[in-house]
């Protein structure tokens, strides 16, 4: 294998367990976004767009539908011989083996992988946010600081910032101190989870916390604290732009809904990098004779006979006559027949809505998040059926 | 299903396809949306299992390089098989009216050659149509025809469709005759139209390369009818959606025509898809005074005007206050503010500015060429870096 100056390994084997039954067959990454994108989609285009050309792409739970996705990469111009995206499950070996156990673990069992190509640098990036950036800025910044690690950060408003990792740093940028989720922070800089190693520097320090018996094996709470302690040099990137976390129903809901903002601050439209992703093939959409669309996006393979008012429609969706879509988002091939309403509903992939049925109820109590309603992948919702706001529908399982 | 070759002539030029494009071949046109002209028939032969096809070019050929490519889109970049570009031969009045001209088959004979496959499908490439080839190879295999081509009874037609041909039959189906250039009045009856696709024994296309050597002006079609008598001629009826451009009138027609349920269900929505080249474009945005109905959309547009009866193909700007209506607006075209546009055809980086009125004849829509929006483009590209 040729030498590269960096490589990527993709953290994409969360459950995404907050993401309720969205998550509940399919991991968080392979989550259909924006209507045409899955949300890995981000991070593999930032990684192409970086110039990087080989990226470990690491799974663990439920991966079927990633890894038909994901595939050897040819939707990003992945698919490449001397590098390209290779897909790293967790796996045995002759001493054992078993589940991937935190973050750094699964990279430290990855190791040989990263070995083949000799890199001088391992960027290390997660496949659960929304964000553009370019990768090779901050590895210029990681080697004018001479740092060991570069963490990228980015500013939060104070009152969130005890969710993140926060990062104190001095006026050159060096990082001071690093605190996991702490109750009283002491600064508004988060971790965005995207790291730049030395690769003698990684190697040595995954090797250490393998050893270390109580560790948790995880990159913010196990790694970074130990390599402060060794006094090695760590620097904080400074990232302006848009970043969102799609870990919870809510973030979920509020990224999509960013991206039907007037002036979007993530605009999809004006990006001048490409946003790649694996799309299926669909004809245009169509619009019916009764149609009224508005702040909405629409992708294609749609067919649209009824109303849809500030909404986000995936691959393939069908909304019938007479029905009426208000402040949703609509995955992929999800059927809403005939007379139906829709309020802020979550719709999941495939899933089949009959006719007169009003989702979304306004309810007097106070609804769970936000008044969100999610309903499961490939559901079938009954004729005639109400449901209420921020009730989240599993779908039955067969015994 | 047997394994056959396909070949796709693109190397056409009618009376009146020109009136298209001056710098587009009539098989690189762009249809209903987000199609090439070339799309259907390679997508027809790639979801009826045939995995090597020979493209024919035409002479302005970069365009469907550049769509082709290595023939990803249709799973045709193969180690065994796959997509083979065949220069064609002769252009210009040579070749004119000609679909499959015997000089284009003459200078690649080598597929044939190389070929170890009993039939071969041949089709042109202005059809709008998905046509399952497998029943008619099985048809052509199981009554050991020479020939078999493929015609839908067609009531009347229109003037453009005067240079196709009809076919004459028997009761059992066999070619007794094939009439060129038919009395474009016709007769009120439906007649079988020959749909520009055939299947064929390879060792007779190979037999007419070499017997034909010095009439390469020939039309495959002309030897098959003057051959008639010593050929087993079968025919296939398509029962589905065909639509062929010919004409600036009949491309209108055809892009129309996928605004009808059935035809759009037929074509894209089916077990077998139309394949094409993908761009990475978002979705299309709609903003808050947006209007539109009964159109089709591709992605990447973004719609604050009205739209009606209209396709719009990729990366389209309609903005706030424009109507659009009964019209086909290309790629990366812009729409101004309060402009009104009727029965026309924007071809691809038209730019209409503000409050302009355009219209067309119903029966004769207006075609505007102008491409400015690649010069806005590019100034934006140069701002960038």
């Amino acid at each position: 294998m040729p030498k590269k100056e960096m490589i990527a390994m993709l953290l994409a084997g969360g459950q995404g367990s907050r993401l309720e039954c969205l998550t509940r067959n399919i991991a968080k990454p392979a989550v259909s976004f924006g209507g045409k994108y899955r949300i890995i989609d981000f991070s593999l285009s930032n990684c192409v767009n970086s110039g990087i050309d080989t990226v470990g792409v690491l799974t663990q739970y439920k991966p079927f539908l990633l890894h038909s996705y994901v595939g050897i990469g040819t939707a990003w111009d992945l698919d490449s011989d001397t590098g390209g995206l290779h897909i790293l499950p967790p796996f045995v070996d002759e001493k054992g083996g078993g589940w991937y156990q935190g973050t750094a673990d699964a990279i430290y069992r990855n190791l040989d992988y990263i070995e083949q190509y000799d890199p001088e640098y391992v960027l290390i990036i997660s496949g659960d946010h929304i964000y553009q950036m370019d990768y090779s800025q901050m590895l210029a910044f990681h080697k004018t600081q001479k740092a060991d690690v570069t963490v990228s950060v980015i500013e939060v408003p104070m009152a969130e910032a005890s969710r993140f990792g926060i990062v104190v740093t001095d006026a050159q940028n060096r990082i001071k101190k690093f605190v996991e989720k702490p109750k009283a922070p002491e600064s508004n800089l988060a971790s965005m989870g995207i790291y730049i190693f030395n690769w003698a520097v990684l190697k040595k320090a995954l090797v250490a916390d393998e050893a270390a018996s109580h560790s948790a094996n995880d990159f913010g709470k196990d790694i970074l604290p130990m390599l402060m302690t060794q006094k090695r040099k760590l620097a904080a990137y400074r990232f302006q732009g848009y970043w969102k976390d799609v870990g919870t129903i809510e973030s979920y809901y509020d990224a999509n809904m960013d991206l039907l903002a007037k002036q979007p601050e993530f605009d999809i439209f004006k990006t001048h990098k490409n946003i790649y992703t694996n799309s299926g093939i669909y004809p245009p959409h169509y619009v019916g004779k009764k149609a009224v669309i508005k702040n909405s996006l629409v992708t294609n393979g749609c067919t649209i006979l009824g109303e849809v008012i500030h909404s986000i429609l995936g691959f393939g969706v069908y909304v019938g006559e007479g029905t009426r879509i208000e402040d949703s988002i609509l995955l992929p091939n999800c059927q809403i027949q005939q007379e139906c309403f829709v309020r802020k509903t979550i719709v999941g992939e495939n899933t089949i809505i009959r006719p007169y049925c009003t989702i979304g109820v306004k309810t007097n109590q106070q609804p769970s998040q936000s008044g969100i309603t999610v309903i499961e992948n490939h559901s079938e919702i009954m004729e005639d059926t109400q449901l209420e706001e921020g009730k989240i529908l599993y779908r039955p399982t067969v015994a | 299903m047997r394994k056959v070759n396909g070949i796709i002539s693109c190397n056409y030029e009618g009376i009146h396809s020109r009136e298209l494009s001056p710098h587009r071949p009539l098989a690189a046109t762009m249809v209903g949306g987000r199609y090439r002209l070339l799309d259907f028939a390679l997508s027809s032969m790639v979801n009826s299992g045939v995995t090597t096809i020979g493209v024919i070019t035409p002479e302005k050929y970069r365009s469907i390089l550049d769509h082709i490519g290595a023939g990803k889109p249709w799973n045709l970049d193969r180690k065994n098989g796959g997509i083979y570009i065949l220069p064609g031969s002769e252009f210009g009045l040579f070749s004119q009216g000609k679909k499959f001209l015997m000089a284009d088959l003459q200078r690649n004979v080598e597929i044939l050659e190389r070929s170890s496959v009993e039939y071969i499908i041949v089709s042109g490439c202005n059809q709008v149509m998905n046509v399952n080839f497998t029943p008619v190879v099985d048809k052509t295999a199981d009554l050991q025809a020479d020939i078999c081509l493929i015609y839908k009874n067609i009531k009347g037609i229109s003037a453009d469709e005067a240079s196709g041909q009809v076919l004459t039959l028997a009761a059992d189906g066999s070619v007794l005759d094939i009439i060129m250039n038919p009395d474009a009045a016709g007769s009120k009856e439906p007649r079988p139209w020959f749909i520009d696709a055939f299947v064929i024994k390879r060792s007779l296309l190979l037999k007419m390369t070499d017997g034909y050597s010095g009439h390469g002006n020939m039309d495959i079609t002309q030897i098959i009818q003057r051959n008639i008598q010593r050929l087993k001629v079968q025919s296939y009826e398509h029962k589905g959606y065909l639509g062929r451009v010919e004409s600036l009138r009949s491309y209108y027609q055809c892009n129309m025509d996928l605004l009808n349920h059935g035809v759009r269900h037929e074509l894209f929505l089916g077990e077998n898809k139309i394949f094409t080249k993908v761009k990475e474009n978002p979705p299309t945005k709609y903003g808050a005074w947006s209007q539109a109905e009964d159109s089709i959309i591709a992605g990447g547009c973004t719609v604050n005007g009205k739209i009606e009866r209209t396709v719009l193909f990729r990366g389209v700007q309609v903005e706030t206050g424009a109507v659009v209506k009964n019209s086909i607006i290309m790629s990366d075209s812009y729409i101004g503010k309060d402009s009104i546009l009727e029965n026309v055809i924007l071809d691809k980086y038209t730019y209409i500015t503000d409050r302009s009125q355009i219209k067309g004849k119903a029966e004769e829509p207006l075609l505007i060429l102008d491409r400015r929006m690649k010069l806005i483009h590019r100034e934006k590209e140069r701002e960038q870096v």
